[in-house]
Formats: structure tokens, sequence, C-alpha cells
């Protein structure tokens, strides 16, 4: 009798606080910018912090880092009219030291050491990972305020992804040696399709030709998802994974706005979950195989839950206007990332906290990609060229 | 009124162990769960942090309700 009071006494007490723990952790709107605030000053105080540290654990999350970040105070100097300075100021210092680590030391800087395993299987390509992202960072900027100074590169970039493309059998560009990735391909066609708005560029019809390809080849059979990573000529390497289709989905929605929308909701049934108002994303589908690694980062037992899925699935949330499941997304960040005075999170890292930027700052600038086009000259009117 | 003590001792303990952790830094070394130690220690201290913090947010809260309605119930019964 005693026991069963017990055991009713816990009961009773779990209905009553565990529906209740998520109020404690809800972030609004005003808590939401006073984070986003917080990291970007952040970023712009000191740009490379924890660099080193991160690249001895995996140096893509350096590159990638640096990419969140250009992308996130692009946003924030569109939306922040009194940040445009400083953002442009330290979107230009990461701009030219990437570019500067990059010709320095080629593009195996910036990745994982199996780059080094053979050859390309295309002679004359490069990483469509750093290529792409490069391209993705000098466009965004430009499309705040022109700047000439890397246009040329970024041109130069672009060419050799059309080629890299074109010349595939699969109408995609390696990021390693006989590896494509569906991340890397869709930022590299985002990148270009904001080039072409400010350069006067087009690469429309690669980005089509590329979604029917996608459409045709790259879909899991069972849950048309996009696949992660194929080879060169198009063999399956892995299927879905949340921590590559979060920011593919969150790329087509300036390729092929219906594509990325039908992507977003399968992710969403597929990988998305929440509980009690605390959400997390899984990396892979129910009944898929499941291997862990340096994309998907830990796994939590039994919820499934993937720290690096259920990360850039605040991506997709923000950029689909899944407020719900953003605020609840946000509602485990907040429970268990440890959250420190200057808004990041200890159980995360650089590159995390820069998705968390990016985010929680997503909007304006590809608002602009969709805006009408005007041409170049509308857009060296709005801020001049430097 | 043994249980309802022993259950609110039980809360207060692990809220004496969470904060002893946290002040002896323990939250840094979370920074293991995203492959990132601050040192070795990290492994161990990171997840143990972790689930010091879980139980005083989620399963203390809990323990100290039940005592309380433990206690009211033996109250209402005298």
């Amino acid at each position: 009798m005693k026991r069963a009071r017990l055991l009713l006494s816990l009961l009773l007490a779990a209905v009553v606080w565990l529906p209740t723990l998520h109020r404690f952790y809800a972030l609004d709107e005003p808590e939401r910018e006073l984070i986003a605030a917080r990291l970007a000053a952040r970023q712009v105080a000191a740009p490379a912090r924890g660099a080193a540290e991160m690249r001895a654990v995996n140096p893509e999350w350096d590159f990638m880092r640096r990419t969140y970040v250009v992308l996130a105070l692009a946003n924030r100097a569109l939306a922040h009219p009194g940040e445009r300075v400083r953002s442009l100021a330290a979107i230009d210092a990461i701009v030219d030291q990437t570019l500067a680590s990059a010709d320095e030391h080629g593009d195996v800087h910036f990745l994982l050491p199996y780059a080094k395993r053979g050859p390309f299987m295309d002679p004359a390509a490069r990483s469509l990972f750093i290529d792409g992202e490069i391209v993705a960072m000098v466009a965004a900027r430009d499309l705040v305020e022109p700047r000439d100074a890397t246009r040329q590169d970024a041109l130069a970039r672009a060419a050799r992804i059309e080629r890299a493309m074109r010349a595939s059998p699969s109408l995609s560009g390696e990021s390693y040696p006989d590896e494509c990735w569906t991340f890397c391909n869709t930022t590299a066609l985002a990148g270009l399709t904001m080039l072409d708005r400010v350069a006067g560029t087009d690469h429309g019809a690669l980005a089509r030709d590329w979604v029917a390809h996608a459409k045709a080849h790259l879909l899991d059979p069972k849950t048309k998802l996009l696949v992660s990573s194929y080879t060169w000529d198009g063999r399956v390497l892995d299927g879905p994974e949340g921590s590559s289709l979060w920011m593919s989905a969150h790329n087509l929605l300036v390729i092929d706005e219906d594509f990325a929308r039908d992507q977003y909701a399968r992710a969403r049934r597929e990988l998305g979950a929440s509980f009690l108002g605390f959400g997390w994303a899984r990396e892979w589908p129910a009944g898929s195989p499941a291997h862990p690694d340096v994309d998907s980062g830990p796994i939590v037992p039994v919820l499934g839950a993937s720290a690096g899925s259920s990360g850039l699935a605040l991506l997709g949330a923000s950029a689909f206007g899944d407020d719900a499941w953003l605020g609840t997304l946000l509602a485990s960040l907040e429970l268990a990332g440890f959250r420190d005075a200057d808004g990041a999170y200890r159980a995360s890292n650089d590159v995390g906290d820069a998705v968390l930027l990016y985010a929680l700052s997503f909007g304006p600038l590809w608002q602009r990609v969709k805006e009408p086009a005007s041409g170049p000259a509308a857009l060296l009117q709005i801020g001049g060229a430097r | 009124m043994r249980r309802p003590a022993a259950l609110f001792g039980l809360a207060g303990l692990l809220a004496v162990a969470y904060l002893a952790a946290s002040l002896a830094g323990w939250a840094e070394h979370t920074s293991a769960i995203c492959g990132m130690p601050r040192s070795p220690a990290s492994w161990t201290l990171g997840p143990v942090f972790v689930a010091l913090y879980l139980a005083v947010v989620i399963v203390a809260p809990i323990l100290a309700i039940a005592a309380t309605l433990d206690t009211l119930l033996l109250l209402r019964r005298k």
C-alpha cells in the first residue's frame, strides 16, 4: 500500500512537472534576437576563435564555420543597418583569410585526410565543397554591397564548378575523390544563383538540369529524400541523412522552391521529432542502417537524436517557417547546450554556434535572391562598389 | 513523515551534487559531447555533468513534488 502510494505520488508529480519543463527553456523572439546579436558580436570580435581546436577534430568545421558566419552576417547587415559596416568588415576578413589559406595550402587544408587518398575522377576538378562555399560567401557579401576585390575569384570558381558538373555522369562535382555530396552540390548551385544576381551571369540551366537529374537518380526509393553522397558516376554511397538534408533543402529554396518544400516536408516527417515541448532530429530515416560518423555527431540512445542533424534542423525549421518545431529545437538546445554569457553553447562548438547564428538570422539574404532581377546596376546603386 | 523527508533529501542531494560540479567548472567539459574535449577528463566529466544537470531539472523537481503530495496526504490522514 505504501509502495503504491509512493508510485502514485511520483506518477502524479511527473504528470505535473514534465509537460511544464519546456516552458523554462522556451525562447521568445526578443531572446532569440539577443542570442543572435551576442553570437554575431562574438564572431565579429574574434572570427577565428577556436579554429585550431576544431581543425584538430575536423578541418571541414573550420571552413564551414566561415561560410555560416558570412551568410549570417550578410543577413544581419541587411536586417540591421547599424551593424552593416562591422558585419561587412568581418565578412571581408573571413573571405580574404579563407582565400589566402586556400591559395597557400590548397583545398586539402580544409578537407579531411582522406582527400589525399587518390586523384579526383575528373582530373581537372577541384573540391566542389571548397569552390561552392567560397562562391556562396563572396556572392552573399556582394548581395549586401558589391566588392570588386573578390569578384574575379568567384567567377573563376563558378566557371570551374559549371565545367566539373557538366562533365560528370551524375551532373555533380566531387567534394572528395569520387565522392559527391548533395549538401555541396546544392550549396554550389545556391552560390551560383546568388552570383548570377550580382554578376549578371546565368547558371539557371545548370541548376534546372541538376534538379531534374536529382529527381530522376538521387532520391531514396522509399522516402523520396535526396541521398547524401554518391560516386562521380552516380552510385549511391550514403542514403538520406539529416546532416545533409536540412542544408540541401534550404539551398533548394533559391533553386527550385517546390522541390525544396517537398524535401523539407519529407525530412520533417522522417527525421523530425518532438516530445513535451522539446524537439530533435534523427540522422537517418527509420529502418535505415545507422552508422554514426563525424557528420552525425553523437547519437542519443532511444531517441535517436543526432547532434549534427538537430543542429542543422534549426536552419531547416527557420528557413521553412516551421516556427513550432524551431521553438522545440531551441528549447532542447537551451536544456542541453549550457549557454554562456556570450550566447555560445558549451556543449557545442564554433561551427554549431555559427549554424545557430545563421538559423536565427535567416531571411533577408534569400529574400534578396528571390526578388525580381533588376541587374547589377541596381545592386551597385544600393551601396556602391568597393 | 520519513518518506517525504527522504524524497526531499534525495532531491537536495542531487542539487548539491550539481552545484558542486557547476562550481568545479564541469560545464566546460560538455564540449566533449560535440567531439571537442577540453582535456582527457572531459570524456567523463562532460557526460556526468549533463547527467547531473538533467537529474536536477527533471528528477529532483519530481521528487520534491511527490514529497509534497505525500506530505499533504499524510497530513490529511491525521
